[in-house]
């Protein structure tokens, strides 16, 4: 009878923990407690999330901070869950687009943050205008890159060509200013016994940049550099319907990208290797040039060797400048689930436009989303100081391109399956045109069977 | 009175007691695999972006299935894959679990840990391991056939669509023949040797041997591994590899990578609930047929 006692008090204390268990939960929300969702965990953003944590804590000594942070698309199902349950975090993970932008609009399940840009003045400190289209939606959630800004990025990402100065120097190379100069450097390196340009497309995201730089330059060089930059921002974000793939610029793109596979300019071995793969083999002094973004210059500073960073140039030169393609981080906006929305501003406000967050991102060769970046104290002739300038060219000129997979839901799969037929020289640059145009026209139709 | 009341209660206790052993378990299982089940399938009847309001649709996401190429290309890597992590491993580890189990070495013991060892390595490390095998510059596998005189049959493994699925398949083969040689082996040695003797007396050779006694002897082997390896050719095992090494490219995609890109990246949750409800359609059609297959053997 004893031991039935005993089992039975051991069963009664277990509900008693099931239950005090969530009634504790509710105490401790009932406190002043800040959640964070983010993905900000690699080691050039944590600290400055960290940063901003600790002065939230100096301004608020009564609040404590909860934050999780893990990688995107395991952050994107745990948003899913919780804010589809009415519940979640205060700042929460607002990828661009129809990824979750569009979708959490829709639902209302976040909120509208132009009150809060208004009064931080976000929008004249921060980004350039048309980077600010790219976290836009109209209030119903049905056309992104316009209306009110419903997330913000804590910095900013650009694309372009790291060069080993130490190969161009022994060579005999200038750095290039234009395609046929580009072109002309990679034959010379080539026929030094160097592999040229480092790329991998094994993970398609970094064809996206590859063929996304050459198309930017010449739809440039096709429709003249704003006109280019309009036509982008049209089919990537506004998904326009009078807007087509079928441009004489991205067949261009396309044709120029098999020549340089013919002539052996892309690394032996692009099409098994990743993106992240192909700074390494960079990093190796195997090739003379890395197409990469902003987001490895840390990696690339730390090299064996001196490197310089340059933005994708025209066509021709002395070609107007062509839309570069870059953005800022992946955002966060506030849950509509949250009670303290203002609270929570506040903390985005110290995480993306605090003097403390600018001096850390500087100290880790990152891009601020302060324009223009701040240039005192770097030497001319650091990789740091060539990211800066490209990003403030390209912020000034308010000529920031697109990542192509942005265009439509599907079109990650399309493009990169694409992209490699491509790239194996298996399809024409037509017939990849038309491969992506079909991706584009029926995401237009369904978007616009559905308004 | 008293004494009625209490054998009344322990008897009461006595007949629960079983359940509530048994609880825990039931508990997680109608927590993490049957509401799960029954959420996703009532999900597949609706178009739902994961954020917003579900549309009920019918059976529209199961009809778009049928012409979706996308789906069906999926469906042709996982044929493939049962090929490498079903098959190859069984037929291997047969023959290998029959050179092994009659040996009483400690050679042969020390060759089942070795096979058995990438059963206890994360498949996510797998992938990657593999990933750098196969790497077309720095890779152990080129610079093998490099240093063997057969350099012209380096390749980017993982970059071509005529090698990626079978470098990907053989990852399988290569984790999954230690368990099969395993389960093999221990089911080899719990054969009566008074067979095998009285077979050797009827004048019964090696090969005699093996598909007389051997094979009939394991018909309750045979399912685990089956079940097993089928499970995880179609699951969690082919996702992780491929999402490690090709993500998808090259025609590797299985169909649980393609739902896991269909729910969280494209946004098509509903649909993505009907490709997994297919794909457990067959996991369970398989267990069926094993099962069927086990009783009419017995």
């Amino acid at each position: 009878m004893r031991n039935v006692k005993k089992f039975l008090g051991a069963i009664v204390m277990s509900l008693f923990l099931l239950v005090s268990g969530p009634v504790l939960s509710v105490i401790a929300t009932e406190a002043k407690v800040l959640e964070i969702w983010d993905i900000y965990y690699e080691p050039n953003r944590d600290p400055v999330v960290e940063a901003a944590i600790e002065q939230f804590k100096q301004k608020y000594p009564d609040w404590q901070v909860k934050r999780t942070s893990r990688p995107l698309e395991d952050m994107k199902m745990a948003v899913m869950a919780a804010l589809s349950a009415g519940v979640g975090p205060d700042v929460v993970l607002v990828n661009n687009g129809e990824q979750m932008m569009g979708p959490m609009v829709r639902a209302k399940q976040i909120i509208n943050l132009d009150p809060y840009v208004e009064k931080y003045g976000w929008i004249d400190k921060l980004f350039s205008p048309g980077l600010w289209n790219r976290v836009r939606y109209t209030l119903d959630g049905t056309q992104f890159g316009e209306g009110s800004v419903w997330a913000v990025g804590l910095d900013a990402e650009l694309v372009g060509i790291y060069y080993n100065k130490e190969i161009f120097e022994e060579l005999g190379l200038s750095p290039f200013e234009s395609l046929e100069e580009l072109e002309e450097v990679m034959e010379k390196v080539k026929g030094a016994g160097y592999d040229p340009l480092a790329v991998g497309v094994l993970d398609d995201w970094q064809f996206f940049h590859l063929y996304g730089a050459l198309q930017h330059a010449a739809l440039a060089n096709q429709m003249g550099a704003d006109a280019a930059q309009e036509y982008l921002d049209d089919i990537v974000i506004r998904s326009k319907p009078e807007r087509s793939w079928q441009e004489q610029g991205n067949i261009d793109a396309a044709r120029i990208l098999q020549e340089w596979v013919q002539k052996g300019y892309l690394v032996e071995g692009f099409s098994a290797l990743s993106g992240d793969d192909s700074t390494q083999v960079f990093l190796a002094e195997e090739t003379a040039l890395l197409l990469q973004g902003s987001w490895d210059s840390s990696q690339v500073a730390k090299a064996d060797f001196d490197a310089g960073f340059l933005p994708f140039p025209p066509l021709e030169k002395g070609g107007e400048f062509p839309p570069q393609i870059g953005g800022m981080a992946t955002p966060l906006g506030i849950s509509a689930y949250s009670p303290h929305p203002d609270i929570a501003a506040e903390y985005l406000n110290l995480l993306v436009a605090s003097d403390r967050t600018v001096e850390l991102q500087l100290e880790m060769n990152v891009l601020p989303a302060l324009v223009p970046a701040p240039l005192e104290g770097i030497l001319e002739e650091e990789l740091y100081y060539d990211l800066l300038t490209s990003w403030n060219k390209a912020a000034e000129l308010d000529r920031i391109g697109h990542f192509l997979d942005w265009t439509t839901p599907t079109m990650w799969d399309t493009l990169g399956e694409a992209g490699r037929d491509l790239l194996l020289l298996q399809i024409t640059p037509e017939e990849f045109v038309k491969k992506v145009e079909a991706d584009y026209r029926a995401f237009v139709l369904s978007k616009e069977k559905k308004e | 009175m008293h004494t009625q009341k209490s054998t009344t209660r322990k008897k009461v206790f006595s007949v629960l007691l079983p359940y509530l052993y048994i609880a825990p378990m039931v508990v997680s299982t109608i927590v993490f695999v049957i509401y799960p089940f029954f959420i996703n399938f009532s999900y597949s009847f609706v178009r739902w972006d994961g954020f917003g309001k579900k549309v009920f649709v019918g059976l529209q996401n199961f009809v778009q299935l049928a012409s979706d190429e996308r789906f069906w290309s999926a469906f042709q890597s996982n044929i493939i894959y049962l090929f490498f992590i079903v098959v190859l491993p069984i037929v291997l580890g047969l023959f290998m679990a029959s050179l092994l189990a009659r040996s009483l070495s400690k050679s042969a013991r020390f060759l089942q840990t070795i096979y058995f060892i990438p059963q206890v390595v994360a498949t996510i490390a797998l992938g990657t391991i593999f990933r750098w095998i196969y790497a077309p510059r720095f890779g152990v596998l080129n610079k093998l056939l490099e240093l063997v005189g057969l350099g012209r049959l380096a390749k980017p493994w993982l970059g071509s669509p005529e090698t990626a699925v079978v470098a990907v398949g053989f990852i399988g083969t290569w984790a999954w023949l230690g368990f099969c040689i395993i389960i093999f082996v221990a089911g080899i040695q719990k054969i009566d040797p008074c067979l095998y003797e009285a077979s050797l007396l009827d004048g019964a050779g090696s090969i005699q041997q093996f598909f007389y006694i051997t094979l009939p002897e394991l018909r309750f082997e045979m399912p685990v591994v089956l079940i097993m390896t089928t499970v995880q050719c179609l699951g969690s095992f082919a996702f992780a590899v491929v999402q490690t090494t090709t993500n998808g490219a090259y025609g590797t995609r299985p169909i649980a990578l393609y739902a896991y890109q269909l729910a969280f990246v494209e946004g098509k949750v509903g649909y993505a609930s009907a490709v997994v409800v297919i794909l457990t359609a067959i996991l369970f059609g398989v267990a069926l047929l094993n099962t069927f297959l086990g009783e009419k053997g017995n």
